[in-house]
């Protein structure tokens, strides 16, 4: 058989999750400048350094570097992908030392500065992961049934997950598991070890909320930040007042309480006083007056000034749009022909599924709260570049799904 | 070669992922459509900026447009102490803040950090809230207000800001913008100071919670701030969000009253009750024609910015009754012409002075003894006993007629507070009733009193005085009209000619009036010297007068009548109306006269002869011409 240069008159284009992508940039570069032209001051900054702009600039060079990304086959990719995932760890490890990783005044390790820009390596490492992990899965069925291949695959998952959760950031930590265990899941690994995964991980959640809320502070063993512990307690409608409490430490835990729920209460509100058709762009009183915090309403609770300005007819519109890119991504899967194309789409199709319900999650009181952006609305370059490139990745399996 | 496992669990993913977002769309519409009343309930009472928008109270202006009363703009500056919400180890930037409000607004420092520090209010059930409004200061001026503002842009705080966390460097960026805020208010000013403070008045700052938010309002609390309070409130606005309904500021007011008139007639009050070491004074300047107040002056007085000298609230002119004294002589001869019962040229005997009549066991003095008098002297010369006989040929009835007429006992209906009617009994003896015809026994206010001549004046027709003329809103269109209200005729135009008359007498050189007479100008009054009741210990104490002098001019066509007097001199002498109330009220009329440039219609006296021409003045006309020019044209010349 000659190996002739054949042109297959098949689409290469998947308009649905370009579609997608594009509407959800512009909702989110609008809703980005709803959210910031709100702070006192932000009227009279010039426009090109005003959030919306910075935002279209990050869109701009991640469609950029995806487009670039789709000129080159995915299975090339695929060869360097242990290259890409160990290059990540190293990053991981780096920003974990003084000097190179930055606070950004933020408390927490999470940047590498470069300059004007900063830098997220676990954002980086989420794609990395991905794509090492259906390169690791793509073997043949047989050896997929074999434990130590399930227990490496674990490793692979466990590894950035564990550098992240030093940074500290246990949401971005946490999205491994999902990713890790749904590819897993697809590529043919037994139930059975899944199962186990899934129970040894229940249990573990558990011991956690059991000894925060039921043990006495001074036996508690898990040493959480003690603002992840009141996230918790709050989430789950636990109270801060201690029994036998005096009325001045009554006040002063009622006080943290209403401080460590405000965000989240604030976001309800901003969400159901949304009704049907929203209040309008930048009329949202939640968002213009500040009752949504400033700090995070354009990043993580972007979704609440969403649906506070649009209503439930916008939120649906945006979970509309996410479920077209996440039912393409499940179709690219389908197409795939093998199995390193189908688990890269699974894959990043579980990533953006997480973020999303977990995001969403949060901001209607079905997650507790979290620093989980909402891919491409959420403000954030990292976030964005790295959103844009999965897509582009989705889209390369697609475009050079027959290429074999 | 696809391992057939992954086609099977594919579909089982694609079910997995519909399952969440069924998930995700139900709970949404829960809280969007199912709980929206509740959650719009909440977001709308979520609203910071839920305030009072001050309605400005209106200005008080003088017949010329002068400001008296004016509401300038201030501010109120509040803070947001939830805006600084630190940790302990960021405390110094509160401290820093707190340091710059305080020099700026000239404030307490730890006044002030006790102010900008957040606090929470507990509630019955629920987490308390935090405390988002808190009143820094009042009355701040604009001026005040800008440097504060310009202070707490260039705020900086002098901490490591890789250190101290994000949630605090989101709060100390928006601390300096969001601290502090203010609200438009005003600030009730007097600008010339306290001229005409009893008709002006003064207010008080009251604050009111309304449901949108407390608000400080000025109340009227004397003068025409109290009686046309309501017009000169304005009515208040308030901010919703972004919605701002605007207020509607209050009505200005324009009184009759001259500022020049009343600033010359307070500056010669003052004077003599000054000279005469007096327990106060009053005087009073009418148009007769219309009854128009041109000045009203009260002493003591008080400051309306700063209303403390409450001894100085008394505006005697309208509040006091006080025995008017031989002032009164003019009404009893305006009687006694009505009933045609004497006439000029008659003579009446004068007992020397002392008049007994021993079956009424009473007394009649007179200050001056005189064998006997023409009833035109008994005017002239003020003479009790002459005025008692003329009482005695008129009847009590239509006296006391008279008296209603002029409006003794019953308040003018003036624009201006606690007006006392003054007091008319029935006389009970002829004792009495002779007294009441030189003016004891009987009370009657200053206003009264000037309102009587003012009358006689006016050929008899008794106006109701005004001191307020019109009310306009802020573009100067007039909302409501006060005009020249004539209350009744009282006297017919010829008993008022021909009492004109007998009372410029009283100026003439044998009357008592003498030194009061002025050069240029032909005048018509009467002095009173009354004896004050001692309201304490009863009866009439040696030394407790009340000198007065009421009177008009021109006589010929009265322009201006005004009446002056002193109450209780305490400067040893004699305290007689014309010593002490008249050249008072000559120098005021003279000013008055060359301030309102009123006609001379007397022969002013110069030194110069007819038939040259001095420099500078125009060329001789004879006097009768140029008289009848004036007349006509009704022009100075």
């Amino acid at each position: 058989m000659t190996n002739l240069p054949t042109n297959f008159a098949e689409r290469r284009v998947h308009w649905p999750l370009l579609a997608a992508v594009a509407g959800l940039m512009v909702i989110g570069a609008l809703f980005v400048a709803s959210a910031t032209m709100a702070r006192p001051g932000a009227e009279d900054m010039a426009w090109y350094r005003q959030g919306w702009f910075r935002q279209l600039i990050w869109y701009g060079l991640g469609t950029g570097l995806a487009a670039v990304l789709m000129l080159r086959d995915y299975r090339h990719f695929a060869r360097w992908a242990m290259v890409f995932y160990w290059g990540s760890i190293l990053l991981l490890g780096l920003v974990l030392i003084k000097g190179i990783g930055t606070t950004h005044g933020w408390g927490a390790r999470r940047w590498i500065d470069l300059g004007p820009v900063q830098f997220q390596p676990s954002e980086l490492a989420k794609l990395s992961f991905i794509l090492a992990m259906a390169e690791f899965l793509s073997r043949p069925a047989a050896e997929l049934r074999r434990p130590g291949v399930f227990w490496r695959g674990l490793g692979l998952a466990l590894l950035p997950f564990a550098l992240i959760l030093k940074e500290p950031d246990l949401s971005s930590a946490l999205v491994f598991l999902p990713v890790g265990l749904v590819m897993m899941f697809v590529a043919g690994v037994p139930v059975r070890y899944l199962g186990r995964l899934l129970g040894a991980v229940g249990l573990t959640g558990f011991i956690l909320l059991a000894d925060i809320f039921w043990l006495p502070e001074n036996l508690q063993f898990i040493n959480l930040q003690p603002y992840q512990k009141r996230r918790l307690m709050v989430y789950f409608g636990k109270s801060f007042v201690p029994p036998n409490a005096t009325e001045a430490e009554r006040i002063e835990a009622l006080r943290a309480y209403r401080d460590a729920s405000y965000n989240a209460d604030q976001a309800l509100i901003s969400v159901g006083s949304g009704g049907f058709w929203g209040k309008g762009w930048r009329q949202g009183t939640q968002n213009s007056l500040g009752y949504l915090p400033r700090g995070v309403a354009h990043n993580d609770f972007i979704f609440s000034v969403i649906a506070e300005e649009s209503g439930f007819v916008g939120s649906l519109l945006v979970l509309g749009l996410y479920g077209a890119l996440l039912f393409s991504g499940l179709h690219i899967a389908g197409q795939a022909r093998d199995p390193l194309g189908r688990l890269i789409a699974v894959g990043i199709v579980t990533f953006f599924f997480t973020h999303v319900f977990i995001n969403l999650g949060m901001n209607i009181r079905l997650m507790p709260v979290t620093g989980i952006p909402l891919p491409l609305l959420s403000y954030g370059g990292t976030s964005a570049l790295v959103t844009l490139l999965a897509a582009g990745l989705l889209h390369n399996v697609y475009s050079h799904r027959n290429q074999h | 070669m696809t391992p057939p496992i992954q086609t099977q669990r594919i579909p089982t993913l694609k079910r997995l992922l519909l399952c969440g977002y069924v998930a995700l769309a139900v709970w949404l519409g829960y809280w969007q459509l199912g709980r929206f009343p509740e959650f719009r309930q909440l977001s709308s009472g979520n609203r910071l900026t839920r305030d009072c928008v001050q309605a400005r109270r209106g200005n008080i202006l003088d017949a010329n447009g002068t400001l008296l009363a004016m509401s300038a703009p201030v501010k109120t500056v509040v803070a947001d102490p939830s805006m600084t919400l630190l940790p302990p180890e960021l405390e110094h930037c509160r401290l820093l803040a707190a340091e710059v409000i305080a020099e700026a607004l000239d404030m307490d420092l730890a006044d002030v950090v006790k102010k900008i520090t957040p606090r929470w209010r507990p509630n019955a059930d629920g987490p308390p809230t935090l405390i988002r409004y808190q009143v820094l200061k009042r009355n701040v001026s604009l001026s005040a207000w800008d440097h504060l503002t310009n202070a707490m842009r260039h705020l900086e705080f002098p901490v490591d800001w890789r250190q101290v966390g994000r949630t605090n460097i989101t709060t100390l960026r928006y601390l300096p913008r969001m601290l502090i805020d203010s609200q438009d208010s005003y600030l009730r000013r007097y600008p010339c100071g306290s001229l005409a403070a009893h008709v002006l008045g003064f207010t008080t700052s009251m604050e009111f919670r309304r449901p949108y938010g407390e608000v400080s309002e000025e109340q009227g609390r004397h003068g025409v701030e109290l009686v046309l309070d309501e017009a000169l409130t304005g009515v208040p606005g308030w901010r919703l969000g972004q919605q701002t309904v605007g207020a509607r500021a209050g009505l200005n007011v324009v009184l009759t009253i001259d500022s020049g008139v009343q600033r010359i007639v307070e500056e010669e009050l003052q004077r003599v009750v000054e000279e005469w070491d007096a327990r106060g004074g009053v005087a009073v300047v009418v148009r007769p024609q219309t009854g128009d107040v041109l000045a009203l002056a009260s002493r003591p007085d008080f400051d309306p910015s700063n209303p403390t000298n409450v001894v100085g609230h008394l505006n005697r002119v309208v509040s006091e009754m006080l025995e008017p004294g031989s002032t009164m002589k003019a009404i009893t001869f305006a009687a006694g012409l009505e009933q045609r019962c004497f006439s000029w040229k008659e003579e009446v005997d004068c007992h020397n002075g002392y008049w007994y009549r021993p079956r009424a066991k009473d007394r009649i003095r007179d200050f001056h003894g005189y064998e006997s008098l023409t009833f035109q002297e008994v005017l002239m010369k003020s003479s009790n006993i002459g005025t008692a006989q003329l009482a005695q040929r008129i009847p009590v009835s239509s006296m006391l007629e008279l008296w209603s007429a002029f409006g003794f006992g019953t308040p003018t209906g003036i624009l201006l507070p606690n007006e006392s009617p003054g007091l008319v009994n029935v006389p009970e003896r002829e004792s009495d009733y002779l007294r009441t015809s030189y003016g004891q026994h009987i009370s009657t206010t200053p206003l009264q009193m000037a309102m009587a001549y003012a009358t006689i004046a006016n050929g008899g027709m008794l106006m109701r005085p005004r001191v307020v003329s019109r009310i306009e809103d802020e573009q100067g269109h007039l909302m409501a009209e006060f005009p020249p209200l004539p209350m009744r005729r009282v006297l017919p135009e010829s008993t008022c000619t021909n009492l004109v008359a007998a009372l410029r007498e009283v100026m003439s050189d044998g009357g008592t009036g003498k030194s009061i007479r002025m050069d240029a100008y032909s005048s018509s009054g009467k002095t009173g010297t009354a004896q004050m009741y001692d309201t304490v210990n009863g009866g009439y104490p040696a030394g407790m007068d009340y000198p007065s002098f009421v009177g008009f001019f021109p006589s010929t066509r009265p322009e201006i009548c005004m009446l002056v007097g002193v109450v209780e001199p305490r400067k040893p002498g004699r305290h007689g109306g014309a010593t002490v109330a008249g050249p008072a009220w000559k120098t005021m009329a003279e000013q008055i006269a060359n301030y309102l440039r009123i006609a001379p219609d007397l022969q002013p006296v110069t030194d110069w002869h007819p038939g040259t021409t001095p420099e500078g003045l125009s060329p001789v006309v004879p006097f009768a011409a140029r008289r009848a020019a004036g007349a006509l044209l009704g022009t100075y010349w």
